[in-house]
């Protein structure tokens, strides 16, 4: 089947399109997926913004938080886009094995925060703290649920893109580095807004 | 091809981005009359947020068709919340919650 | 350069990547599931006329079966027939036809767009399989029928029927994505914006209204998941929930959802009333800016379908003003569309005649919707049969006439047939007329004060008046449904036995018609057609010919023999 599929590009005589900034049909693609995770989780965090709204007395559920752990989560993530956008650089410069290096530094930091997350839930159901203890909780957990998978989707196609560029083997897929970092960098977005959101509203928080 | 992402100095993108996560979080510990810590923190991210957007999503090189794909859901999101506050937020059954 | 290629059957037929076959594909399961949900929508009409006698083919239609079936019919029409057959069905044969493209951008999330609204299919279908039947809660799920099991004795139909609409919902977004990149990247050469038909446009306009919308949605099925599988409480009062939010969040994308349905409708209305009428369409900048204008109002109006549910009044004179406000750009479009049609040599083909049976009943539709946008008529009407009538007066011409409209005007594209033209008239004319007879009554009836969502009018003696007029809206629409054999028929029979379809059978501009019928994978040639005038230049004073082709240079498969 994929032989089929060469043969077929192949003979295509599209013209590549290029926008600005180099924006490919791939690249504008993932502008289009971003622009619609953005309103899903519009519509989630909408959602907690309004109940937040009139539930001042959340501030204390969210001080039951792990904010040093929150914390350490959310230099990991930078860190880990960090090391990604050097390696869409590696690329961009042709060294494949650098970048392969790079993308598995991005791998690790980012199971460390998947890990950290674990700690984290398995921390709060030792306390009583399941979804269904209040609509706090049912947020806390949906928010970060929705946001590892995000961040678990994202490992995944980290991931098979390091098994061929250490191999130096990316080929046609040269360009997906780029637009996997694009992604990683939405998921890091999203995670600047999630944590002072779900952590750091303690202090009287909006009344 | 991400022309825009090697344009951009990445180190000093990431430093501010790890100072100004530490402010943030150290300004959830200050005790300011009022509200005033919710809009500092708020503001911290959303600066963290454009640094991201702007250095390492390349949206400072994109065109039109791109800013619109990320301005429009925002407005969205702004309409969604603000038609939906004197519903979910006041709604008087609520109230003496 | 060969056009053809060695494919087995598995590649060719069901994990395809040509454009051409997923939209087969989604025209094929879309006319699959409207055979499920015709015979819901039967059996509610059954149990309206003759409660409590047993229908044919089924039994007694009781209450519980009542709901479970008024809400499948509503899931199935909307989200796995409309969908399908006016957004995903269309964008995929013609967008790189009409653009001059080869194939789509993303060709593989093609056929993942498709695989996965049948496994969404599936879902909904194996809820009935399941412990407690399928979901009864309507098809708008309000909270907090579809959040907790303890109001209607459904939970894993209910958990299947969430899953099934994310499901389809996350696939018509990656479509969308498709449709959207291809227009953006893949024109042919001279292929400007301007020169772009307005079938794809407005294909366009929906995908883009889609995947802006469908956000909210998405996140609310996450929360109505998780109040059914984790014992939340996000829609529940009980547990300091909010219903009121799972309505807020469903119309946001309900109502634009409508548009998603519609817009691909004026679309084939307009490429057809322009070859039809042999005249170019009036207004083409005009109606590409009304969509826009009512793109952007279609999202601040979505609370005017909550004017009953005891939502804060400060909010309903906005959204009555919004409401109101949206009929203008609509009423623009229409315009337009007259004007397309006035004066033209028109010539009354079934494709034609689909598209002008959409122009007349489409009206009613519209028209009654400015009833109940008014927030005073509204909270009267609202609970009404005569929102079932004005519904289905907006729904059926768009998805079923708009539907038939494509389906027969580009079938000998699809399948280098032509349909039989005799079958194609009186399908037309019998649907045209049952499908009036089946739902004006229903005004009537609306207005009288006959409310919906009640398994058994008869239990109601403030309803009596109404039994001949709901027996005669019953045969109607039993008539209705059985003259959709006659449609069956020649789509399936005209595929092998109807007559050879030329090139371009209706002497139209637009680049389709150039490529073979049906075409070959790639579509074209060695060469892409160059692009050098518009879609709609018909009938020019000082011509010979009253149509010139788009791309005049193409030189077709000739060039290579």
């Amino acid at each position: 089947m994929d032989n089929v599929t060469a043969v077929d590009h192949a003979e295509y005589e599209v013209e590549d399109y290029t926008g600005p900034a180099g924006t490919t049909a791939g690249r504008l693609g993932v502008w289009i997926l971003i622009s619609s995770e953005i309103t899903i989780f519009a519509g989630l965090l909408g959602s907690y913004i309004l109940f937040r709204l009139f539930h001042p007395e959340w501030a204390e559920e969210s001080a039951h938080l792990n904010i040093v752990l929150g914390t350490v989560n959310t230099m990991l993530l930078l860190t880990s886009n960090f090391f990604m956008m050097k390696a869409s650089t590696a690329v961009d410069q042709g060294d494949q094995k650098k970048s392969a290096k790079l993308m598995l530094i991005t791998v690790a930091l980012g199971l460390a925060f998947l890990v950290v997350k674990g700690f984290e839930y398995a921390a709060e159901f030792s306390h009583g703290e399941f979804p269904s203890k209040n609509t706090f909780w049912s947020f806390y957990f949906l928010l970060t649920g929705l946001h590892g998978t995000h961040i678990l989707g994202g490992l995944v196609a980290i991931t098979i893109l390091w098994a061929k560029a250490k191999n130096n083997a990316l080929g046609e897929l040269k360009g997906r580095v780029a637009l996997t970092g694009l992604y990683w960098s939405f998921v890091e977005v999203v995670w600047v807004f999630l944590f002072p959101l779900l952590y750091l509203l303690r202090e009287g928080g909006a009344k | 091809m991400s022309v825009s992402a090697s344009k951009s100095n990445h180190e000093l993108v990431y430093f501010a981005l790890v100072i100004l996560a530490l402010i943030t979080v150290g300004a959830s510990f200050l005790h300011l009359p009022g509200d005033e810590n919710v809009y500092l923190i708020f503001g911290l991210a959303l600066v963290q947020a454009l640094l991201v957007a702007i250095q390492y999503m390349g949206l400072k090189l994109e065109g039109v068709m791109v800013y619109g794909l990320v301005i429009i859901p925002l407005i969205l999101f702004a309409i969604l919340v603000f038609l939906c506050i004197p519903d979910i937020s006041h709604y008087p059954l609520n109230l003496k919650l | 350069m060969s056009q053809e290629h060695h494919q087995s059957f598995l590649t060719k037929y069901i994990f395809s990547t040509d454009h051409k076959m997923v939209a087969k594909q989604f025209l094929l399961l879309a006319l699959a599931m409207a055979v499920f949900g015709g015979f819901y929508a039967f059996l509610i009409r059954w149990e309206l006329a003759y409660p409590n006698q047993p229908a044919p083919f089924f039994g007694v239609v009781t209450p519980d079966k009542y709901n479970v079936i008024i809400t499948l019919h509503g899931t199935i029409m909307l989200f796995f027939v409309g969908m399908p057959l006016l957004n995903a069905f269309p964008s995929n044969f013609l967008v790189p036809l009409m653009i001059g493209a080869r194939d789509m951008a993303f060709p593989r999330l093609n056929m993942a767009s498709f695989w996965m609204t049948f496994v969404a299919a599936i879902l909904l279908i194996s809820s009935f399989f399941v412990p407690g039947g399928p979901v009864a809660g309507g098809w708008t799920g309000y909270a907090p029928l579809s959040a907790s099991s303890e109001f209607t004795g459904v939970k894993a139909g209910a958990v299947l029927w969430i899953l099934s609409l994310a499901l389809i919902f996350i696939a018509s977004s990656l479509g969308g994505i498709n449709y959207l990149v291809t227009v953006v990247t893949m024109r042919a050469k001279g292929m400007t914006y301007s020169r772009v038909p307005l079938t794809v446009w407005f294909l366009l306009a929906a995908a883009m209204t889609f995947f802006l919308a469908v956000g909210p949605i998405l996140a609310g099925a996450f929360m109505l998941l998780m109040d059914n599988v984790f014992g939340t409480g996000f829609f529940l009062p009980g547990k300091g929930g909010e219903p009121l939010l799972w309505q807020h969040l469903f119309w946001f994308f309900g109502h634009p959802e409508v548009y998603v349905l519609f817009f691909p409708t004026l679309g084939f209305v307009l490429d057809i009333s322009a070859v039809f009428a042999r005249k170019p369409v009036f207004g083409q900048k005009l109606i590409i800016g009304s969509t826009v204008v009512a793109i952007a109002l279609s999202f601040i109006v979505w609370a005017h379908h909550m004017f009953q549910t005891g939502m804060n009044p400060t909010l309903v004179t906005p959204f009555a003003i919004t409401t109101i406000l949206i009929s203008v750009p609509f009423a623009i479009i229409y315009i337009c569309m007259f004007l397309t049609i006035h004066n033209g040599s028109i010539s009354l083909e079934p494709p034609m005649l689909w598209a002008l049976g959409f122009l007349a009943t489409f009206l009613v539709g519209g028209l009654t919707g400015i009833f109940l946008g008014a927030a005073g008529a509204d909270i009267y009407l609202h609970g009404t049969y005569f929102v079932i009538a004005h519904f289905h007066y907006t729904m059926f011409p768009s998805v079923f006439f708009g539907g038939y409209a494509a389906i027969n005007y580009w079938y000998p594209k699809m399948f280098g047939r032509m349909l039989n033209k005799t079958a194609a008239t009186i399908h037309f004319v019998l649907t045209f007329i049952f499908f009036n007879c089946t739902f004006w009554p229903l005004f009537i009836v609306g207005m009288g004060g006959m409310v919906r969502r009640i398994a058994d009018p008869s239990f109601y003696p403030q309803f009596s008046p109404f039994v001949h007029l709901n027996i005669f809206a019953t045969i109607s629409a039993m008539c209705l449904i059985a003259t959709q054999t006659i449609f069956l028929w020649n789509f399936f029979s005209s595929m092998k036995n109807g007559k050879k379809a030329e090139l371009n059978p209706y002497q139209a501009n637009t680049l389709e018609w150039l490529a073979q019928s049906p075409p070959p994978h790639g579509n074209w040639g060695p060469k892409l057609p160059v692009v050098t005038s518009g879609p709609y230049e018909y009938s020019e004073p000082n011509k010979t010919e009253d149509w010139h082709t788009q791309a005049p240079s193409y030189k077709g498969e000739a060039s290579h023999g």
